[in-house]
């Protein structure tokens, strides 16, 4: 049995509040295959974003581990974690975080570049072509519609060929027609690259596509199921 | 895990991509670093080129190899030593009288007191006098000539070839005097010049008692080290003074050091507001970029290289400043010298100084350094986890040791910037200190500002009004720096000018009726009584008639003035001891002397007794005499021996004769003496006449008009706070750039407000008036408190080193407060420029830009 590409184990997150802690997340455990993908659901507030972010290395755990790729996240320098992402893990978010002073083209860019990568532009020009958006690839996001900046976002996601993706709400900012092209574009990218995809989502359509979903409330996980999708063989 | 991410070359390529879309938003900021830098590089340039002046014309400074000099004829001694020691073929010698008197110019019918210099040879040997004609200064030798200050000519309107009278010898004008090496322009307003040959002196001006300087100099090798250790001895024993080349070389040195100082500390202010700026924008902007420092440190750039792309861009910035600074700086540098031009005793060469250039780009480049790295360092502290989820800013902002690290480095540098400026220790820091200080007081009063708005601000107040205030605590604001700025700006503007009132309104006793407003003086024993026929035949009162008696100080409690001046430390200064004394003889204290110690004594007539005489405060502290130490006087040959018996404190503020040494009535009305006559003529006519009337009888005595004395003080005070407010324009425009800069900086925050209260129902007046209502405020804040610190350092100013009552001009107060308000609101109104005009939808859709 092949090694899991994410062991999260009893995790606990809080923050301090008006003198107390706030505890967000409550020895949360569970483990994920490479090249699953993964639903995180659950009401405002029971934790989610915050699960995503100890995953992806982002935010350090109160107590608990957690380990990405065989490596264990606790005791690792910030700058280490830096050097983590850029080589194993991709990005998307709500708000598309696209850096608002570079094009598309260089926004895509960005993790080739950071590794000193030559054929960065290649591949971006090739990723922005993949996700329909060669002709705009010398736009800045403020020229872009949300729909296209999140297509970008996905391209720099993808463009470094990350072993495991998150997302965080990646269609929360969009509209029907524009989350459904986009989200057979994520999917699509990601059966290609064989990438394991971690995904936050309030959208349960969405979520049932995965082939796992955890269900969280009151920072503990409350269910964990396997989609119907997966049980049909899909 | 793969290779190591992080390519060199990616924070450059990075900072060049995002400083694309956001120079613009700085360039108000690299205005301000570049005008500091302009202001180094001028200020540089002209103390290189003025030290240069100084070593190549020291020779003209002093127009010989040797002086000396005596303050009256050199006796028989002095001559036979001169003669052996200089009578060679090698030197040549000339001579030269210097004395006060009355010039009259008969065609004009206008009389003033002027300095009378009497040539006699080839003086001077180094350095051309300037004259128009040109000619002119060679040829007046050659008779009853005369070259007179073109100010003085300008005054009676008169021409070349008119009569100047001097005495009772009239002068044919052969030129108008345009330079004299080694004699700046505002020396001339003091004592307008006439030149006459050496050989057409009236003897009569050259009495007992007249103030008249004997000079002989020479050209040639004067370097003999036995020669000169036989000439100090000769000068130390005949009270007289000698200077070279060097010597008057170091004098200059000194002042042109003091200059540079000061003009260094110009630049200091202007290059240490750049920083404030540029160190404030880039407060802001790191304050927007947090985000895209978080997106690359979830992307998986390391801290050092999300700092570094910052840095880049602030160190491009500054070192572009620094460059359109030096540029700058090297094309405005003849403006330094052109303002100070009434203060400069030497001609300055126009070269650019390599090193001033090269001190320019390093400061510049240093300081904007310095104030960006403390904001940018917080942004390598950004946690990727702010991609998801706002997180709080001091989290990562506070027990941050290198941010405390830099602000020691930050003060350290600024001392040693001043320092470096001023070249003194105790001068830079102590300036360093006092501009810390002033920061220091306007950013708590932008601080109180702040919290007192949001504590006390009425809720019953108008919206407008509410949102408006509302706005100078608004977060990300720069309210600190406006003020800081505003603050800065009145108060250096404001000191100049208000010190400047203080001590003339000090000064001015002219429209005091009691008070004399005419002084006649080296009036002669036998002339006391024709000179006050005179006065009251002419209508003006005789409010004083003062007796004088000259005499030096021989020895002090039995040790002779040489045995004082040998000693080694904390002695008398030299001067207070070979000084000529002009003392009087009185019964009872003049108005504006108060006793301190000791008992006045208003008669004397023990011939054989120790005389009890009365000393000035201060010049007892100097000589370091009190009560009971005797003092031996040589009055003109004579010895008189005097007790202190008492100690005076003098107003000599008081427009009458003041005295160190008043003598009690019955031991000095033998002694050789002249008069003092005080009056009051009513109009600047009746002045002119009265002191015509007494030069036509009298062409010995002099007369000073103390209304004229006080325009000629306004006039040099004048062209002294020009200068120093020329050079503090520099520092002005630099607070202006970073007001605009400031203002610009939050223009998209402000943009933003707009939109939403203009979607929320504001009309574009009620947004206008906000802004205008905010730019008010913050100009009457910032021009009371600069106001307040400019009476504080003015006050200052009066009192320790005036010591004069200060009285700040109210009217010059309020026009500069109301100067500044007015400039604030109106950079604040065009930098707002616009924001009501943009778009709703333009400025949503560019959010986050």
């Amino acid at each position: 049995m092949p090694s899991p590409i994410l062991r999260v184990e009893n995790l606990t997150r809080g923050y301090p509040s008006g003198g107390g802690e706030l505890v967000v997340l409550q020895g949360v455990s569970f483990e994920l295959e490479e090249g699953s993908t993964c639903a995180i659901v659950g009401p405002s507030g029971s934790g989610k974003t915050t699960l995503l972010g100890l995953c992806a290395g982002l935010d350090r755990p109160s107590s608990g581990s957690v380990e990405l790729v065989g490596h264990s996240l606790a005791g690792m320098e910030e700058d280490a974690l830096a050097q983590l992402r850029n080589t194993l893990v991709g990005f998307v978010f709500q708000s598309f975080r696209l850096l608002p002073t570079l094009t598309a083209l260089e926004n895509t860019m960005v993790p080739l570049e950071l590794r000193g990568e030559h054929d960065a532009k290649s591949k971006a020009q090739e990723l922005l072509g993949r996700v329909g958006l060669a002709e705009r690839q010398g736009h800045y996001p403020a020229q872009l519609s949300g729909g296209e900046q999140q297509r970008v976002a996905l391209a720099r996601a993808f463009i470094h060929e990350p072993r495991i993706l998150f997302a965080d709400e990646p269609t929360g900012n969009l509209d029907d027609d524009t989350s459904q092209s986009l989200l057979e574009l994520l999917f699509s990218l990601n059966r290609e690259a064989g990438t394991t995809l971690v995904m936050v989502t309030h959208d349960m359509d969405l979520a049932r596509r995965c082939d796992r979903l955890l269900r969280l409330g009151a920072g503990h996980i409350v269910a964990d199921e396997t989609s119907s999708a997966e049980s049909q063989g899909a | 895990m793969a290779e190591t991410p992080g390519s060199g070359s990616f924070p450059w390529r990075m900072a060049w991509r995002d400083g694309r879309s956001s120079a613009w938003r700085l360039s108000f900021f690299l205005v301000s670093i570049a005008l500091g830098v302009a202001a180094l590089v001028a200020i540089g340039c002209f103390d290189h080129n003025l030290r240069t002046a100084v070593d190549d014309q020291a020779r003209s400074l002093l127009g010989a190899d040797l002086r000396v000099r005596a303050r009256r004829a050199f006796d028989p001694e002095t001559e036979e030593f001169l003669a052996r020691e200089f009578d060679s073929e090698s030197l040549e010698e000339a001579r030269r009288v210097s004395f006060s008197s009355m010039a009259v110019f008969p065609k004009q019918d206008g009389t003033r007191l002027v300095r009378v210099r009497a040539v006699e040879g080839d003086y001077p040997f180094y350095g051309d006098v300037e004259t128009i004609p040109p000619e002119a200064a060679s040829t007046y030798h050659h008779g009853r000539f005369a070259l007179v200050d073109d100010s003085l000519l300008h005054q009676f309107s008169a021409e070349v070839g008119d009569t100047v009278r001097i005495g009772t010898y009239d002068y044919k004008i052969a030129g108008r005097l345009v330079q004299v090496p080694g004699e700046s322009a505002t020396r001339a307003l003091f004592g307008p010049r006439i030149y006459v040959p050496r050989g057409e002196i009236d003897p009569q001006l050259l009495v007992t008692g007249s103030r008249v300087t004997h000079e002989v100099f020479y050209r040639g090798d004067v370097s003999d080290d036995k020669r000169q250790q036989r000439l100090e001895v000769h000068c130390n024993r005949f009270d007289l003074e000698w200077d070279t080349v060097e010597d008057a070389q170091r004098r200059l040195g000194r002042s042109a050091e003091d200059l540079g100082s000061f003009l260094g500390l110009v630049g200091f202010v202007a290059v240490l507001l750049g920083g404030l700026g540029i160190g404030s924008a880039i407060h802001v902007l790191a304050m927007r970029k947090v985000p895209m420092a978080a997106v690359l440190r979830c992307l998986g750039a390391p801290s050092q290289q999300v700092l570094l792309v910052f840095l880049i861009q602030a160190a491009a910035l500054g070192l572009l400043g620094a460059v359109l600074g030096t540029l700058l700086g090297i094309s405005v540098q003849e403006l330094v010298p052109w303002a100070l031009k009434d203060f400069l005793r030497v001609e300055l060469p126009r070269e650019t100084s390599w090193q001033a250039v090269f001190t320019g780009v390093g400061l510049g480049l240093f300081v904007t350094m310095l104030f960006v790295l403390l904001p940018l360092v917080s942004l390598r502290r950004v946690p990727p986890m702010a991609v998801l989820r706002s997180v709080e800013r001091s989290s990562w902002t506070r027990k941050d040791p290198l941010r405390w690290g830099l602000v020691v480095l930050l003060a350290l540098a600024s001392v040693g910037f001043a320092m470096l400026q001023t070249g003194s220790w105790s001068t830079g820091s102590s300036f360093a200190g006092g501009v810390a200080g002033a920061l220091v007081v306007l950013a708590l009063v932008a601080r109180l500002l702040m919290v007192g708005v949001r504590r006390l601000l009425p809720e019953t107040w108008p919206y407008v009004v509410r949102q408006s205030f509302a706005n100078l605590h608004r977060p990300g604001n720069q309210t600190t720096l406006l003020l800081l700025c505003i603050g800065l700006g009145t108060f250096l503007l404001l000191s100049v000018d208000l010190t400047r009132g203080s001590v003339l309104q000090t000064l001015d006793v002219s429209s005091n009726a009691e008070q004399p407003n005419l002084v006649l003086f080296d009036v002669q024993d036998d002339q006391v009584e024709g000179v006050r026929e005179e006065v009251t035949r002419q209508g003006g009162p005789l409010l004083d008639s003062v007796p004088i008696v000259n005499m030096r100080i021989a020895r002090v409690n039995g040790k002779t003035t040489e045995e004082l001046r040998n000693q080694e430390e904390d002695g008398p200064p030299t001067w207070s001891l070979i000084r000529e004394y002009r003392s009087t003889y009185r019964g009872e204290l003049s108005e504006g002397e108060e006793l301190i110690a000791g008992s006045w004594v208003s008669r004397w007539d023990d011939e054989d007794a120790v005389v009890p005489v009365s000393f000035e405060e201060r010049q007892a502290e100097r000589l370091d005499v009190t009560l009971g130490d005797t003092v031996l006087f040589d009055v003109q040959g004579v010895p008189l021996l005097t007790k202190i018996a008492s100690i005076r404190e003098v107003d000599w503020r008081q427009a009458r004769p003041n005295f160190f040494v008043v003598f009690p009535e019955g031991v000095l009305e033998e002694a050789p003496k002249f008069h003092v006559l005080l009056t009051r003529a009513e109009s600047t006519e009746a002045s002119a006449q009265l002191q015509r009337a007494v030069v036509d009888r009298f062409p010995n005595v002099s007369a000073v008009d103390i209304k004229m004395v006080l325009n000629v003080l306004e006039e040099v005070l004048q062209r002294l706070s020009f200068a120093v407010r020329f050079m503090a324009l520099f520092t002005i425009l630099v607070g202006v750039a970073v007001l605009a800069g400031a203002i610009l900086s939050s223009r998209f925050q402000r943009m933003q407000e707009s939109v939403l209260l203009r979607v929320l129902g504001a009309s574009r007046t009620q947004v206008l008036r906000m802004v205008t209502l905010e730019y008010l405020c913050l100009g009457i804040l910032g021009s009371l408190a600069g106001g307040l610190l400019a009476v504080a350092g003015s006050w200052s100013l009066s009192y320790f080193l005036f010591r004069t009552e200060f009285r700040p001009d109210l009217t010059s107060l309020a026009v500069a407060m109301g100067l500044a308000v007015l400039l604030t609101t109106v950079v604040g109104g065009l930098s707002s420029w616009g924001i009501t005009r943009r778009s709703p939808l333009g400025v949503l859709r560019s959010e986050g830009e």
